[in-house]
């Protein structure tokens, strides 16, 4: 088993919100404004408005990741993007990713399992493909890249 | 694609796990057309990282398309020999053509926040059985 880079992607996010389910953990809310995928033999915007982030934050800032939103090719096909994933980093890292502040990606553990649900035809493939993704937060938004396990 | 300082992730071996399953139940085919099975675990054994214990249940769900490729919806609750229990949930593909014929999903796993299998929710995982083969591996994606 390898791992064969298959997608990068770079997404614009609205303001976060949040909802404080208990004390132990807060349902947070990020909406994906837009932003572009690439890779080998796809490439696409993603679809601003249609889903985002909505990360499960324990007390001590590390959780899981929960995100659905919609891609569409240049040629024209809508791709819908679902992942799960886990962040697990120290405490100034977390208080400067909630920030918005540049951190160091090597510096704290971000890993995202996406699956893809694409229309029959060229992009079928993503349909049976396990994926393996790293994440890191900027001030202008995420960067995404996305490995496939061949 | 990537710059030279990004971060590129790894797998590395974590567990294997020998997965006994029982007699298949079938929901029978569905309105969007593939056929829906229910596979029960019925236990089994795994080893990895100084940690070995059983299988005490959980259970396979497959969505068969019927174009070679099943959805997979996994969850196995594992118990090492000190008794702590740590839930694991897959998500992925049974392939039974192309490049890749078996079961990979992705996986993460839920345990008792001050137990000794806490370390399993603070990573994400692959898994992998090649059809035919006993075991199915367990790899953290570091």
């Amino acid at each position: 088993m390898r791992l064969e880079l298959a997608l990068e992607m770079r997404l614009s996010l609205g303001p976060r919100m949040h909802i404080p389910v208990s004390e132990q953990y807060t349902r947070g809310a990020v909406l994906v404004e837009g932003g572009t995928f690439s890779g080998p033999g796809i490439s696409g915007t993603i679809v601003p408005g249609s889903g985002g982030d909505f990360p499960l934050v324990y007390s001590d800032g590390n959780g899981r990741f929960e995100s659905q939103y919609l891609l569409k090719t240049d040629d024209g096909a809508f791709i819908l993007k679902r992942s799960t994933g886990v962040r697990q980093a120290p405490p100034e890292a977390v208080a400067k990713l909630l920030a918005r502040e540049p951190v160091d990606p090597s510096s704290y553990y971000m890993r995202m399992t996406p699956r893809f649900e694409a229309p029959a035809g060229p992009y079928e493939w993503l349909n049976r493909t396990i994926f393996v993704g790293v994440g890191q937060r900027n001030p202008e938004g995420s960067l995404f890249r996305f490995w496939k396990v061949v | 694609m990537a710059a030279d300082n990004d971060i590129v992730p790894g797998l590395t071996p974590v567990f294997d796990a020998a997965i006994e399953r029982g007699a298949p139940v079938t929901v029978g085919r569905l309105a969007i057309g593939g056929q829906r099975v229910h596979v029960p675990v019925t236990g089994g054994k795994f080893s990895g990282e100084g940690v070995f214990g059983k299988i005490v249940g959980g259970s396979e769900t497959l969505f068969d398309r019927g174009n070679g490729a099943s959805v997979v919806e996994a969850v196995y609750y594992i118990e090492n020999a000190a008794g702590a229990v740590a839930r694991a949930m897959g998500t992925g593909y049974r392939t039974d053509t192309g490049d890749f014929v078996g079961i990979r999903m992705s996986m993460l796993f839920e345990a008792d926040a001050d137990g000794p299998l806490s370390h399993l929710a603070e990573s994400a995982f692959v898994a992998e059985q090649v059809k035919g083969a006993n075991l199915m591996t367990i790899w953290r994606i570091v």
